[in-house]
């Protein structure tokens, strides 16, 4: 039963979709689902993409757990030495107000090729992961900090056995956020400087004007990005039933 | 290393000497909690602290628990000053919240004091205490499949699991039906009488402060101070039949005319 709204939803969607196609609603460059559905069914056409949707996946992941690594670590360091709490939200707001262009950019001239994707893909979650976990490092109730300082626990114990399990559910929270722009990331990152994944493909799509490839590809991605937020959904979940 | 000085058997387990404690509120205007408080604690006593909202009875805890530091006077744990008693892991503490922490089961709840200290988990010390409040059977169980009255034995379990030399109880039985707080006070009451620790607990129940305390301490509203002493003079233990003794209602009553008195 409560997959009923999801599935309502698709179908609506689908609909919604097909109609504007076939309408031309807006003009030629929006093909019908159908026609979509066609593209995809050609067996050559879902290789091309799944080993692209692949390859930009695994960018993405990379990208997520670098970023997200050194953003918890950062974090970690505001909560343990607070006098370079500062500095550290400072320099992770410099960080994100870089246009994550204009970082593939930059990432092109001083990296190795391969790298740039995953490095974008960092970059651009490192923030959100930061933000999610300087928080839920610093959720636990004064009566638990009273109860450690009461205890004799020194600030690493009292980081490790209250504010660490207090924070795996909300930083997981903030890992799911950032995974559609991991994979947003990788995707820049690819345009600049790959010659597989989603990213080509979607530029090769539009300068051939290869209208059903392009909204195929553009469905891989979404489809990337809704996959990897459900596996982070899921994994909160068991973390929620554990933790909390 | 110097060795530990001897206890004198006669000195008081808690000595606190013109204490006051001021709080500094926005634009530097300040708040007197506590102004002029001397008071001795005997060791093995249990000593209840009541009072009207507002009375500063939380912040004495807090100043004897180390979490709040005088303004001017003197607080002494035997022979130390609370951060040292707290540094060698002999304080218990038990709050209103029940503070246990969600992702533990019962028995490394109890268990926390040994990890947070750096010992090994005495699990036989865990399991006894475990049974001295009731909780035997739940161990392996999550805070939060337990009742309210049942999260607050295993927080008393956990206060008590390192032998603290001062055990402090900030309301612990504040939120629970009056039923269970009574069932729990009774309980606390032959808790207490096995272990004769010194305690200090605060509360704004006249009835909880008579049954559990050797005395009750009247305080009044801020700045403050201590308005009224008087000792409990029931036998131990003192099982629930002593809660519809004559004795008990006199005790209660004269106690209640004290609050009213300093009650505005």
């Amino acid at each position: 039963m409560r997959a009923f709204p999801v599935v309502a939803g698709l179908v609506a969607l689908a609909v919604v979709w097909e109609v504007i196609g076939r309408l031309h609603v807006f003009g030629t460059t929006w093909p019908t689902l159908g026609a979509v559905l066609a593209y995809l069914a050609v067996p050559g056409n879902q290789a091309l993409l799944a080993s692209a949707a692949l390859r930009t996946g695994g960018e993405a992941l990379a990208g997520l757990a670098l970023g997200s690594a050194a953003a918890i670590v950062l974090a970690s360091a505001g909560v343990l030495v607070p006098a370079a709490a500062p500095g550290l939200g400072a320099l992770a707001s410099l960080v994100n107000g870089i246009p994550v262009i204009a970082i593939a950019g930059v990432c092109v001239l001083t990296l190795p090729r391969d790298a740039t994707p995953v490095v974008v893909a960092a970059l651009a979650v490192a923030f959100i992961v930061f933000v999610a976990s300087s928080a839920a490092l610093t959720t636990s109730s004064s009566t638990n900090r009273d109860l450690f300082a009461v205890l004799g626990a020194s600030r690493m114990t009292t980081f490790v056995r209250l504010d660490v399990p207090g924070a795996i559910v909300g930083t997981i929270d903030g890992l799911r956020t950032a995974a559609p722009v991991a994979v947003v990331g990788a995707i820049v990152g690819e345009w600049f400087a790959a010659e597989h994944g989603l990213g080509p493909l979607l530029v090769a799509s539009m300068q051939n004007y290869a209208i059903e490839q392009l909204w195929a590809t553009t469905l891989a991605g979404t489809l990337l990005s809704v996959v990897l937020y459900s596996l982070l959904g899921g994994l909160r979940a068991v973390a929620g039933a554990r933790l909390a | 290393m110097l060795a530990e000085p001897a206890v004198r058997q006669d000195a008081p387990a808690i000595a606190i000497r013109g204490l006051r404690v001021d709080f500094t509120l926005d634009r530097g205007r300040t708040v007197t909690a506590l102004e002029d408080v001397d008071l001795d604690v005997a060791a093995g006593s249990f000593l209840v602290v009541i009072g009207p909202s507002g009375c500063g009875k939380s912040t004495l805890l807090r100043v004897i628990a180390g979490l709040t530091e005088p303004t001017a006077g003197t607080v002494r744990v035997g022979a130390a000053t609370p951060h040292a008693l707290v540094a060698e892991h002999r304080l218990g503490i038990a709050f209103q919240d029940h503070a246990l922490l969600p992702w533990l089961s019962v028995f490394d709840n109890v268990a926390l004091p040994f990890r947070v200290a750096g010992r090994p988990v005495d699990a036989a010390r865990v399991d006894e205490l475990l049974a001295l409040v009731g909780m035997s059977e739940f161990g392996a169980a999550r805070p939060r499949q337990l009742s309210g009255g049942m999260r607050q034995r295993v927080a008393i379990a956990r206060a008590l699991v390192l032998h603290p030399r001062i055990l402090l109880l900030d309301e612990p039985f504040g939120a629970l039906d009056a039923v269970t707080r009574r069932q729990l006070n009774v309980e606390l009451q032959r808790i207490w009488s096995t272990q004769r620790i010194t305690t200090v607990l605060v509360t704004h129940s006249i009835d909880e402060a008579v049954f559990l305390g050797d005395r009750v301490v009247v305080m009044t509203p801020r700045p403050g101070r201590i308005f009224r002493d008087a000792a409990i003079p029931l036998a131990r233990p003192r099982g629930r039949e002593v809660l519809s003794e004559a004795a008990f209602h006199a005790l209660t009553d004269d106690l209640a005319r004290a609050l009213d008195d300093v009650t505005p």
